[in-house]
């Protein structure tokens, strides 16, 4: 789709300015009942109208999720505590997409803690397939505006499946590059040992179109690393690639999504690769793994908060005039939703004297044996197959109340985190007009090889 | 078990105000993800390391020299209260 977009504009069959009233005007109209955008930047789009043809997105419409930095913009991180922070800088990332038009920044939940958008500072994002159900999330917002078609592709990020999962619930794509690979700097720091930036679009062609751009070493970034440069559109071979199918616990998932999984089994050996079984013991411990180290990483991250150099600045009033620098921070602090405040509860629990030992390096122990477990796999099997989340979208409000159940919507995702390597989600069945997402996780920079067998179950699936 | 007085001594360690209604809330939502993540117990991590790297660098340092940083004119506007080149905050002590 963005390869024949840009072949148009460089034909000049339509201008770039036309491209951008045109995606612009489709956010605007669907925004009231979806809530995709945080912000619908009209004005910054139409200003900063550049052509290069040598640039691949040159003209592009994306949508940016709003915890990724672009100088000049308001960026919110889906919190009220940042509705006024104004970005001195961009991320890397956003530099690298050159000459691109930018349609908006996408809702999520505040400073991506959640699975479902319902988090936001900013209301939640409605899946556009069904809109009494969630987007997903923490990338929920881009998600819907890729499915609802206001723009061709977007940058989200990923830190436990926050790319993967709304992409399953929405029906397209969704890719978490390996760690290092893209550039973290810019990016609002969430668990900065698993967060990446990654990639929503329609189709896998589209994915590896995007991976194209933003697949570059950052200096600024010092997890960033040097990676011989790749066309990831050139799809190889698939034939006789060994695909390990996850060995998974099927209680507490949808027997649609099992369905859909077998069904993908089938189509990936008629394309001839060779199937087996895997058994990976300790990826049941991913989860716990995850809800120790990533809030443990949040509670320092969301220290910066303070109130004093950016975000919520309390007034002054009668009853409080903050005699101590500690009452201005609580106040300042106050504005942080409810997960962001269970979040760092959590994490400053983990870290606390007396339980450091029994839970952060506990967990940091098992992340080690998960990653070589995993290392260990990939000797064997080329890639690795299962689900991308246990059940379909569910509805606004389900699982809201009861943030554990809403945590184990990750356990399919939070692995490939836990170990920094590469992973794609592609829809792979539909049951009641909501689809159903296949995930295929690689070997660190295996991407070429993850996004050529997306590449072909797509083919043979829908077109 | 996660008491009340656990609960508050956390969210002072953090400057987070917990507000009486929702000390219960949070009491047994953490109670939960405390007993979830007790899992963990059941791993044996005898001999493993707890360092831990995604890619396994080493420490990764950048040449000693000065670079062009952020304008203070573009970081000045999210602050409250400025002077010249300087954020101004309240009396500390």
């Amino acid at each position: 789709m963005i390869d024949k977009l840009k072949e148009q504009i460089d034909n000049k069959k339509i201008s770039v300015e036309d491209v951008a009233k045109e995606y612009i005007s489709k956010a605007k109209k669907l925004n009231p009942e979806l809530n995709a955008y945080i912000s619908i930047t009209e004005d910054y789009a139409l200003s900063h109208l550049s052509y290069s043809p040598q640039n691949k997105l040159s003209g592009i419409p994306g949508i940016i999720k709003d915890n990724i930095n672009i100088k000049g913009l308001r960026t919110t991180a889906g919190s009220r505590i940042l509705e006024n922070y104004i970005s001195p800088y961009s991320a890397s990332v956003v530099l690298n997409l050159s000459d691109f038009t930018l349609v908006g920044k996408g809702n999520m939940d505040a400073f991506a803690f959640g699975s479902s958008t319902e988090n936001s500072g900013y209301g939640v994002t409605h899946n556009p397939l069904d809109k009494t159900r969630v987007a997903g999330g923490s990338s929920g917002g881009v998600a819907a505006a890729i499915a609802s078609g206001s723009a061709l592709f977007g940058i989200g990020t990923d830190t436990g499946g926050s790319v993967r999962q709304p992409a399953s619930f929405c029906g397209v794509v969704g890719l978490k590059p390996t760690y290092g690979l893209c550039s973290r700097y810019g990016l609002i720091a969430m668990g900065s040992s698993f967060d990446t930036p990654g990639v929503i679009t329609r189709n896998v062609y589209d994915s590896a179109y995007v991976l194209n751009e933003i697949a570059k070493y950052d200096k600024k970034d010092s997890t960033s690393m040097k990676v011989a440069k790749q066309d990831y559109t050139k799809f190889r071979d698939i034939k006789d690639l060994r695909v390990g199918v996850l060995n998974f616990s099927e209680e507490g998932v949808d027997s649609d999504v099992i369905d859909a999984f077998s069904n993908s089994i089938k189509t990936i050996k008629s394309l001839g690769c060779k199937v087996k079984t895997i058994d990976l013991p300790h990826l049941k411990y991913s989860l716990a793994v995850y809800y120790i180290l990533v809030p443990s990483e949040i509670s320092a991250n969301l220290a910066r908060y303070d109130g004093i150099r950016f975000g919520n600045h309390p007034e002054k009033t009668e009853d409080n005039n903050f005699e101590s620098l500690s009452d201005f921070y609580v106040e300042a602090r106050s504005k942080f939703e409810d997960e962001v405040k269970r979040r760092i509860i959590i994490g400053t629990y983990t870290l606390s004297s007396g339980y450091y030992d029994a839970y952060f390096n506990k967990a940091l122990k098992v992340r080690n044996i998960i990653k070589q477990e995993i290392k260990n796999a990939f000797l064997d099997v080329d890639v690795i197959i299962s689900p991308t989340t246990p059940s379909v979208a569910f509805k606004i409000g389900k699982k809201i109340e009861n943030p554990l159940s809403m945590y184990l919507s990750d356990i399919f995702t939070v692995s490939s985190n836990i170990a920094g390597i590469p992973a794609i989600s592609i829809p792979n069945g539909y049951y009641n007009k909501l689809p159903t997402g296949l995930q295929i996780m690689g070997r660190s920079f295996g991407e070429s090889t993850i996004l050529s067998l997306a590449n072909f179950i797509e083919q043979k699936l829908w077109k | 078990m996660i008491t009340k007085k656990d609960i508050l001594h956390i969210a002072k360690l953090c400057n987070i105000k917990i507000e009486e209604s929702e000390i219960s809330k949070f009491q047994n939502q953490l109670a939960q993800i405390i007993d979830y993540i007790n899992i963990l117990n059941e791993v044996d991590t005898e001999d493993i390391d707890s360092f831990f790297e995604v890619n396994d660098l080493a420490t990764v340092l950048r040449e000693d020299t000065t670079d062009i940083s952020l304008d203070f004119d573009d970081i000045k506007i999210n602050a409250i209260n400025t002077d010249k080149t300087q954020i101004k905050v309240n009396k500390v002590l």
